[in-house]
C-alpha cells in the first residue's frame, strides 16, 4: 500500500499556500531577529545599529562587542579604517577578527561627525517604519490562522459529505449485486429456463406421439383399403360366376330350343320358355357385366382415394409435423440463446458493479487524507502562532528600547516545531527547508507486534 | 464472520471512513471521539472484539487508552490496533510496551485494514 500523492504537503494547495505564507513571515522574522541582536548593545544605540544594519552597513566587531557611550552618536566602525568590517552574524558567533581592545575607546572618542549623524537619523526613521509594520503582524497572522482553521472546518465538512455520498453509492451497488445474485441470476432465471425447456421437450414428445399415431392410422387405413380391394376382387369372382352361369343358362336355353323344335307341335310352348330363358341369361350376363364395370370403377375410385387420402395427405401431415418439430427446436435454441445472452448480460453487470464497488471502497479509505491535512495545517498554525508572538515581542523591543527583553529564539521555535511533527514527510520537508538533507524512512505502514 | 469493533478517533472523517469500511465487511461498529469517551463506553459494558484507536487525541492519547483497556480484566486480552499518522518507531515501541497489538499508518485502505483484522481477531 502506498501513500496517496495528494497527501504530500507540497502537493496540497491549501497547505502549500499557508506554508509559503508562514515561510514569508518567517523570513521577515529573520530580519526582525537581526534587529533583535541590537538589544544586546547598550540602550540608545539600538535603533542606530538596527538602522545601520538595515541600510546594508557592517558593524565593526570592536564596537559591537564594546560599550560605546550612549551620548555620542558616532559610528566608530566608519572611521576605523584599519578594522576589518564584519557582519552582525559573525559578531554574534564570536568570529570577529578584530578583538575588542583599547583602540576602540580611542575611536569612540573621535570628534562629532555631522554626516554620520544625518545617516543615523535616516536609519532611525526607517526603524520606526519597521516597528509600525511589525504592529500589523498580529492582525495579519491572526487572519492567516483563522483562514487555516476555516480550511480545516470546510474540508472536514466536505469530506464528511463525500463519505456520506460514497457510502450511499456503495449501499446501492451492494443492493444491486445482491439483486443480481438472488433475484435475477441464481434461482428464478434457472428455474424459468428449466421449466420452459421442459415444456418444449414435452411438446416435442407430444408431437412425436401424434405423428406416430397418424402413421399407425395411415397403416390401418391402408390395411382396410386392402381388405376392400380383396372384397372387390371377390365380387369380381362372383360376377364371373354369374356370367358363367348366364352363359351356361344361355347354352341350356339354346339346347332346349333345339329340343323344342324337334318335338314339333308339342314343343312350341317349351320353345317359348327356352327363348325366354335365353333372353334371361343374356340379361343376366349383361347385368353381371354392368356390375363388373361398377366394381371396376369403384376399385379405381378406392385406389384414387387411397393415393389421395392416405399417401398424399399423410405425406403432407408428415411434412407439417416435421416443420412444427423443427420450429420447436429452433424455438428452444433461440430461447436458450436468449437465456444465455441474458445470463451473460447479468454477469457483466454484476462484474461491473463489483469493479465499481472496489474503487468506491478505496475512496472511502482515501478520504482519510482530510485528517492528515488537518494535522499538517495545525502544525503550520503552530508556526504562525510563534511568528505572531515573536513579532510582537520584537516590536516591544524596538518601542521600549531601554529595558531588557527576551524575545525568544527563532531557532528554538524551529526545533520545537520539529519536535511536534507526527509524520515522516513533515519532518523530511522541515529538514530539507533548513538545509538538512537527512531523510527519515517512512517505516512500514502496517506493523503487528 | 462479523465482529464488534470500537473505533476511537477525534476526527469525524476517520470515524465515518472506518465505519464505512468495516460495516461493508459485515462488522458491527461503535465509535468514540476521544480516549475518555472510549473508556466510558467500555466501563459501561461494551465488549468489543477489537479496539481501533488513533494515537494523537486530546488529553488521553491512544497509548494511554491502551493502558486503560489493559487494566480492565475482561478486556485485558482483546486486540487493540493503533491507526495513526504518527510514524516514529519510538512511538510504535511505546505502544507495543503499553500492550497494543499492531500499528497502522493513515490513510488505511480497506484491504490492508481487513487483512490485519483477520490476523488479530480470531474468527474474523
Amino acid at each position: 500500500m502506498t501513500a496517496m500523492p495528494a497527501l504530500e504537503t507540497s502537493a496540497n494547495p491549501a497547505v502549500g499556500f499557508f506554508v509559503r505564507a508562514a515561510l514569508a513571515l518567517a523570513g521577515t522574522a529573520i530580519v526582525t531577529a537581526l534587529v533583535g541582536l541590537a538589544i544586546r548593545m547598550p540602550a540608545g544605540h539600538v535603533v542606530s545599529l538596527v538602522a545601520a544594519e538595515a541600510a546594508g552597513m557592517v558593524a565593526g566587531c570592536a564596537v559591537s562587542r564594546g560599550k560605546p557611550r550612549l551620548s555620542e552618536p558616532k559610528l566608530a566602525w566608519e572611521t576605523g579604517a584599519s578594522r576589518v568590517p564584519h557582519h552582525i552574524g559573525d559578531i554574534e558567533q564570536g568570529r570577529c577578527s578584530v578583538p575588542y581592545g583599547p583602540g576602540v575607546d580611542a575611536v569612540a572618542r573621535e570628534p562629532f561627525d555631522p554626516i554620520a549623524a544625518k545617516r543615523i537619523d535616516d536609519l532611525s526613521a526607517k526603524a520606526r517604519v519597521v516597528t509600525r509594520e511589525l504592529g500589523h503582524y498580529k492582525e495579519l497572522l491572526g487572519i492567516l490562522r483563522d483562514q487555516i482553521a476555516n480550511v480545516n472546518v470546510e474540508t472536514e465538512g466536505a469530506a464528511l459529505d463525500i463519505l456520506t455520498r460514497l457510502n450511499e453509492i456503495d449501499r446501492l451497488i451492494q443492493d444491486m449485486i445482491a439483486f443480481l445474485n438472488h433475484a435475477g441470476m441464481s434461482d428464478k432465471m434457472v428455474d424459468l429456463m428449466d421449466r420452459t425447456e421442459a415444456r418444449l421437450t414435452a411438446n416435442r414428445r407430444l408431437l412425436d406421439e401424434f405423428r406416430a399415431s397418424r402413421d399407425d392410422a395411415a397403416v390401418a387405413s391402408q390395411a382396410r383399403l386392402g381388405e376392400v380391394q380383396e372384397m372387390v376382387a371377390e365380387l369380381n369372382r362372383v360376377v364371373g360366376q354369374v356370367r358363367t352361369i348366364s352363359k351356361q343358362t344361355n347354352m341350356l336355353a339354346f339346347n332346349a330350343a333345339i329340343e323344342a323344335s324337334r318335338a314339333g307341335q308339342f314343343g312350341k310352348g317349351f320353345a317359348v320358355v327356352a327363348s325366354e330363358v335365353k333372353q334371361l341369361s343374356r340379361d343376366s350376363d349383361q347385368a353381371a357385366l354392368d356390375i363388373q364395370g361398377g366394381i371396376l370403377r369403384l376399385q379405381k375410385a378406392i385406389n384414387v382415394s387411397m393415393d389421395t387420402i392416405v399417401h398424399k395427405r399423410l405425406e403432407a401431415e408428415r411434412k407439417g409435423f416435421e416443420a412444427i418439430a423443427d420450429s420447436m427446436s429452433e424455438l428452444t435454441e433461440d430461447l436458450e440463446r436468449i437465456m444465455g445472452h441474458q445470463r451473460n448480460v447479468l454477469v457483466k453487470i454484476q462484474e461491473a458493479s463489483e469493479m465499481i464497488a472496489h474503487p468506491i471502497m478505496a475512496l472511502i479509505g482515501s478520504i482519510q487524507f482530510q485528517d492528515i491535512t488537518r494535522q499538517e495545517l495545525q502544525h503550520v498554525s503552530r508556526g504562525i502562532e510563534f511568528v505572531e508572538g515573536h513579532s510582537g515581542q520584537l516590536r516591544e523591543v524596538l518601542e521600549d528600547a531601554g529595558k531588557d527583553h527576551d524575545p525568544g529564539s527563532t531557532q528554538a521555535a524551529i526545533t520545537e516545531l520539529m519536535a511536534h511533527y507526527v509524520m515522516s514527510q513533515q519532518r523530511n520537508i522541515h529538514s530539507a527547508a533548513i538545509g538538512n538533507g537527512e531523510l527519515e524512512e517512512k517505516g512500514s505502514l502496517v506493523q503487528l507486534f | 464472520m462479523g465482529k464488534k469493533i470500537l473505533i476511537v478517533d477525534d476526527s469525524a472523517t476517520i470515524l465515518m471512513s472506518m465505519r464505512g469500511m468495516l460495516e461493508r465487511a459485515g462488522h458491527a461498529v461503535s465509535d468514540a471521539a476521544s480516549g475518555e469517551a472510549a473508556v466510558t463506553v467500555l466501563q459501561g459494558g461494551l465488549r468489543p472484539d477489537l479496539v481501533i484507536t488513533d494515537f494523537h487525541m486530546g488529553a488521553m492519547n491512544g497509548i494511554d487508552l491502551v493502558r486503560e483497556v489493559r487494566k480492565m480484566a475482561n478486556l485485558r486480552f482483546i486486540p487493540v490496533l493503533m491507526v495513526t499518522t504518527e510514524s516514529q518507531q519510538a512511538k510504535r515501541m511505546e505502544a507495543k510496551a503499553a500492550g497494543a497489538t499492531g500499528w497502522l499508518v493513515k490513510p488505511v485502505q480497506p484491504e490492508a485494514l481487513l487483512q490485519v483484522i483477520k490476523q488479530v481477531v480470531p474468527g474474523a
